[in-house]
């Protein structure tokens, strides 16, 4: 697995985007301008319906901004096609779900495999990568249990692991610790802050928990569709 | 893990619903296969020749034809051989036990079927080595236990002999098997000679004349020759290509045929609506993983391909049954049947299980293809 790769450097610049709900047209955000950088662990904060789910969405490229422009290092995401912004997903994004959205038919490695089919490696290549991502996450013994035999903090680990098993530069996380205990959630957060720290990974987390926001290195807090300073975010 | 594995654990994952779906194809293609083998077995028109042709009296088939027409006929510059067939209607012990018989000139039959129902030299000479000597089709050979040697009684519901017996005996002196495995072998090939000296009415006389035209005569040509040069006699005739004269023959069944066809519209009607719906539902309870899939980087065009990919296991494990227990329900049933399960039989599966597998999928992989990560990901 390589370590730290070369991330695109993020950045939306007046990113518009709104919801049609009935006859109405509800605006999330309006002309957001933001940066990532290489390498950040960024957490983003807000009450619920600040913005924060539709952000991540549109920075994994599975939802499009109405206007304005998100760029990922060279690519254009607000102009890509379905495809290409499916290929980049694939090649550059690692995504964590809160509640894990593993295949419960399939056991931990093989869920772990699924983003690496599309890749033209052999059987062998694939399963060593699958076993270095499964030691990543502390879970080398635990390949061939089903999700339904693990644990809400290891399910995560292999969502981490399946996340970072094509050697993404950018993992995005939504909400990773709101389903666990708090032992679980800050086992999740040091894996994290490792894979920021010795991986080179650009991190994304979203996340209601200042405990959580407190590994970011940077925090952003949103409000209504705006970035605004901590204390205003927190006192609302 | 390959994507064969995950189309495999996908339908394992509702074994009973997989189960069913693949046994309704089964099913389904189970009639098409005894259906198919029956109409293109030795009951089928296909199997009548283009090149050669049948005259039978104008008045009807059942009407016989003076045997000096054979003769008249065979005089033709434009015919290279004629045979004649003499019905004979007849049964083995009880009535209900049908044999087909027919009397023929045994010459002029080898010209003209010879080469199609296999008969050798040898076979021919020991069966004109005696008037009462016959043929026997191995169809028909099978079903009445029946060796060469054998002597055997027919009783013909047309003819009697001059004591008023309906029984005729004979000798059996070979057995054919035919060209192909189409050809039909559930009748018995008697002499004319031999039938002719016994009868008591119908002397000289014969139902149908079957004409092979010369190297380089279109049947087509030669049939209003033959038509017209009887067309002033006492018996004028009606003369068609083998082909035509079964279809007609044919054309009395053609109700039940047309009942069978109904019967297998409606079961693979039913099948495909059955792979639809099955599809349709797994796709439904699986919105939620394919939304995963497309977010984590699996194409719209590879998650279709995997829905239909599931629907042709479903298909092709459902045509191994059905073409497999069509073959043993033909290898089992009555010769009498006809029914012949043979390669084109199993293409006809195989390209019906493919076009159900296409038809049943598309709707299902169309819908998968529809599925919006964002949507899915926003209802948990």
């Amino acid at each position: 697995m390589k370590h730290f790769s070369i991330a695109p450097l993020i950045s939306l610049t007046d990113v518009c985007k709104s919801y049609r709900a009935g006859r109405s047209e509800i605006a999330i955000f309006q002309d957001l301008t933001l940066s990532i950088d290489a390498g950040e662990f960024v957490a983003i904060m807000g009450p619920s319906g600040s913005g924060k789910s539709t952000l991540l969405n549109m920075l994994s490229g599975i939802d499009r901004p109405d206007s304005g422009r998100i760029r990922a290092g060279e690519t254009d995401l607000s102009l890509a096609t379905e495809r290409e912004l499916t290929r980049w997903r694939a090649e550059h994004l690692g995504l964590v779900f809160q509640f894990y959205n593993l295949l419960p038919n399939l056991t931990a490695a093989q869920n772990i495999e699924l983003p690496l089919l599309k890749r033209p490696l052999g059987r062998s290549a694939r399963a060593e990568r699958v076993r270095v991502a499964l030691e990543l996450v502390g879970l080398a013994d635990r390949g061939t249990h089903r999700p339904a035999m693990m644990s809400g903090g290891q399910l995560q680990r292999v969502g981490i692991a399946r996340a970072i098993v094509t050697d993404p530069s950018v993992l995005i996380c939504d909400e990773p610790t709101g389903d666990l205990d708090r032992r679980s959630a800050t086992e999740i957060l040091e894996l994290l802050r490792f894979m920021q720290v010795s991986q080179g990974k650009t991190i994304i987390m979203v996340t209601h928990d200042p405990a959580a926001a407190a590994y970011a290195s940077r925090v952003l807090h949103l409000d209504k569709g705006e970035l605004v300073p901590a204390r205003q975010e927190m006192a609302e | 893990m390959t994507y064969t594995s995950l189309v495999l654990k996908s339908l394992i994952r509702t074994p009973l619903r997989t189960l069913v779906t693949v046994m309704a194809v089964a099913s389904a293609l189970i009639v098409f296969g005894c259906i198919t083998s029956f109409m293109s077995g030795a009951h089928s028109a296909e199997n009548g020749a283009m090149n050669r042709l049948v005259v039978t009296s104008k008045t009807g088939a059942a009407q016989p034809l003076p045997l000096t027409h054979v003769m008249a006929i065979a005089a033709l510059e434009e015919v290279e051989a004629v045979s004649h067939t003499t019905r004979l209607n007849t049964f083995s012990g009880f009535e209900r036990n049908f044999v087909p018989a027919s009397a023929v000139d045994p010459d002029m039959a080898h010209a003209v079927f010879g080469e199609d129902l296999a008969l050798t030299p040898a076979m021919m000479a020991a069966f004109t080595a005696r008037t009462d000597g016959v043929l026997v089709g191995r169809s028909q050979a099978l079903v009445q236990n029946w060796r060469v040697g054998d002597r055997i009684t027919l009783s013909s519901k047309l003819y009697r002999t001059a004591e008023g017996s309906r029984d005729f005996s004979f000798i059996i002196t070979g057995i054919f098997d035919g060209q192909t495995v189409g050809t039909d072998t559930h009748y018995v090939i008697a002499q004319y000679d031999y039938i002719n000296a016994l009868r008591s009415r119908h002397v000289d006389t014969v139902d149908t004349i079957v004409v092979k035209p010369t190297a380089g005569v279109r049947a087509a040509d030669l049939a209003p020759v033959i038509d017209n040069l009887f067309a002033n006699s006492s018996g004028p005739t009606r003369t068609q290509t083998e082909r035509q004269f079964l279809e007609a023959f044919m054309a009395q069944i053609a109700d039940i045929r047309s009942i069978l066809n109904a019967v297998l519209l409606i079961s693979l009607l039913s099948v495909l609506l059955i792979i639809t719906n099955t599809m349709a539902a797994a796709v439904r309870e699986r919105r939620f993983e394919i939304g995963v899939m497309k977010a984590i980087g699996l194409s719209r065009s590879r998650i279709a391909t995997l829905v239909l990919a599931e629907t042709v296991v479903i298909c092709g494990i459902g045509a191994a049954i059905g073409a497999g227990v069509s073959y043993a329900i033909v290898a089992v049933s009555d010769p009498a049947t006809g029914m012949v399960f043979d390669a084109g039989v199993i293409a006809r599966i195989i390209a019906l299980a493919v076009l159900l597998a296409g038809l049943g999928g598309v709707l299902p992989a169309l819908s998968a293809l529809r599925v919006s990560p964002i949507k899915t990901l926003r209802s948990r």
